[in-house]
């Protein structure tokens, strides 16, 4: 069953296209990457995806159905900044959480946080940026959700810490659901992905299975990127 | 959902506003003690003076904060980034308005009672001559209105409330509208905000010259004299509230039809 649908989807900022007739879909249980440069339409896509923009033209479809309610129950999203109230402590964010979404599991979380040696008690304006997007993380990942979207989720953190995030996504989505990472550090990911979704100025370029463009250029997933993108 | 938008939006404005509550009770406090003392030791006639000024301008900045804290918390909350939270939440965008105006409107009242309150343990129930001046003017309202002082206060209190929250539903459609732009957006939403404005003005003074006409009373006559003949004040403030009411639908419905169709959050 197709989680996602995605048809002639496009965007406009003014003059400029930020999407161009996009489309694609996304089947249930795969890991996709969502690969492209900084301002190639990623975090765009994402948004329309959750209704934080609305499309010049074309549709999306969640679960069969657009944007709205339905699709945020279902629908885990990491954004690709800090988007939490400063003034909160961890232990009220999760309580938020938990009265917002029927699928946040508090257990999951509160372990998740002490795994990262996060305390409940601990203020997010007293954290660092790296601690405040592991809160975010564990926030998005302790939902039992259908879809999870993470944008840039290793954008922003050293090399040692990916590693341990990229764990903690793999070991706590729920198993049946898809999983679409949107991010530029391809290197870092592509042990992981089913699919690959690449997309350069708004427009995607190759959209296939990790294994197929491994075999179809006969190298890494970045390097194909980087030969795909030379192209353009 | 909306209990649940409303609980959080409440304890985040109670939580900032709290201390000017504990302000005005203490202020009030204060004014009373020094009043008592000021028969007592000397220094305290020029201090009870200041310190009522100091009360007057606490339950004054009180106000002026609920109000700029609503149009801050809905920009910050819903079109800043922690927008990001509040708009991929499973709930309506209209709930969402409602959960933010509904709190502008109990945070006012809270304030208006704590003014009231600090009011009362500064000053008691006033002098003998403020009381029956008080009553005097109660007794000429009613013969005025041919209703009860209870009934004119609760009319009073709910124009001005409708008039605070078609305020800040202006605001809110106004920012609204205007981020929903992709450049400019500051200068968008005043632009917006001014244009409702205008457009709510001119609908007033459409209203005013129907009122003057139907009463075969001279509207010009009136605007170069700046005076409202006082038969006519009655049903004034009644189109004026009417007008408000529109104004408020008007705005809510922007602000929700942007949020749902036009959102642009970047």
């Amino acid at each position: 069953m197709e989680l996602i649908t995605c048809k002639n989807l496009s965007k406009d900022y003014g003059m400029k296209k930020a999407l161009d007739n996009v489309s694609f879909q996304i089947p249930e249980g795969r890991i996709v990457g969502l690969l492209g440069s900084n301002g190639s339409g990623k975090t765009t896509l994402i948004k329309i995806m959750n209704e934080l923009l609305v499309p010049t033209s074309g549709e999306i479809l969640i679960k069969g159905q657009r944007p709205g309610i339905e699709s945020k129950k279902v629908i885990s999203y990491l954004p690709e900044r800090t988007y939490l109230p400063y003034d909160k402590k961890v232990s009220e964010v999760i309580s938020y959480f938990k009265d917002f979404y029927k699928d946040f599991n508090v257990e999951k979380a509160y372990k998740l946080l002490d795994e990262l040696g996060i305390k409940k008690e601990d203020k997010l304006k007293q954290m660092s940026k790296g601690t405040k997007e592991k809160v975010q993380l564990v926030l998005v990942m302790s939902r039992e959700a259908d879809i999870y979207i993470l944008d840039e989720p290793i954008g922003g953190v050293d090399p040692v810490a990916r590693d341990q995030i990229l764990d903690l996504i793999l070991k706590n989505f729920k198993e049946g659901a898809s999983l679409i990472i949107s991010t530029h550090l391809i290197a870092d990911i592509e042990k992981i992905l089913d699919d690959v979704i690449f997309i350069h100025q708004g427009k995607i370029l190759v959209n296939s299975s990790a294994d197929d463009v491994r075999n179809k250029y006969h190298t890494s997933i970045e390097n194909a990127f980087k030969e795909v993108f030379k192209q353009c | 959902m909306l209990g649940k938008l409303l609980k959080y939006e409440m304890k985040s404005q109670g939580k900032s506003l709290f201390l000017f509550w504990m302000a005005i009770l203490g202020l009030g406090l204060l004014v009373r003690i020094f009043s008592l003392l000021e028969e007592v030791v000397p220094i305290f006639q020029y201090l009870t003076p200041i310190s009522i000024f100091t009360f007057g301008i606490a339950i004054i900045f009180s106000l002026v904060y609920c109000f700029f804290l609503a149009i801050k918390n809905y920009y910050k909350k819903v079109l800043r980034e922690e927008g990001y939270l509040t708009n991929t939440l499973p709930v309506k965008k209209g709930s969402i308005i409602f959960s933010f105006l509904i709190t502008d409107m109990v945070v006012l009242i809270v304030t208006v009672v704590f003014s009231f309150l600090g009011w009362f343990i500064a000053f008691g129930s006033g002098s003998e001559e403020i009381r029956s001046m008080w009553e005097a003017f109660s007794i000429s309202i009613e013969q005025e209105f041919n209703m009860s002082i209870e009934t004119v206060r609760c009319i009073l209190a709910g124009a001005m409330l409708l008039g605070y929250i078609n305020t800040i539903s202006l605001f809110y459609a106004a920012m609204t509208v205007g981020h929903s732009f992709s450049q400019n957006k500051i200068a968008s939403s005043i632009g917006v905000g001014v244009a409702f404005y205008m457009a709510f003005q001119f609908l007033n003074v459409i209203e005013m010259i129907v009122i003057f006409l139907k009463n075969k009373m001279d509207f010009t006559n009136a605007l170069a004299t700046n005076e409202v003949p006082y038969e006519l004040i009655g049903t004034i403030l009644g189109e004026a509230l009417i007008v408000a009411a529109i104004s408020l639908i008007t705005t809510y419905t922007f602000t929700n039809y942007f949020l749902n169709r036009k959102l642009n959050l970047e």
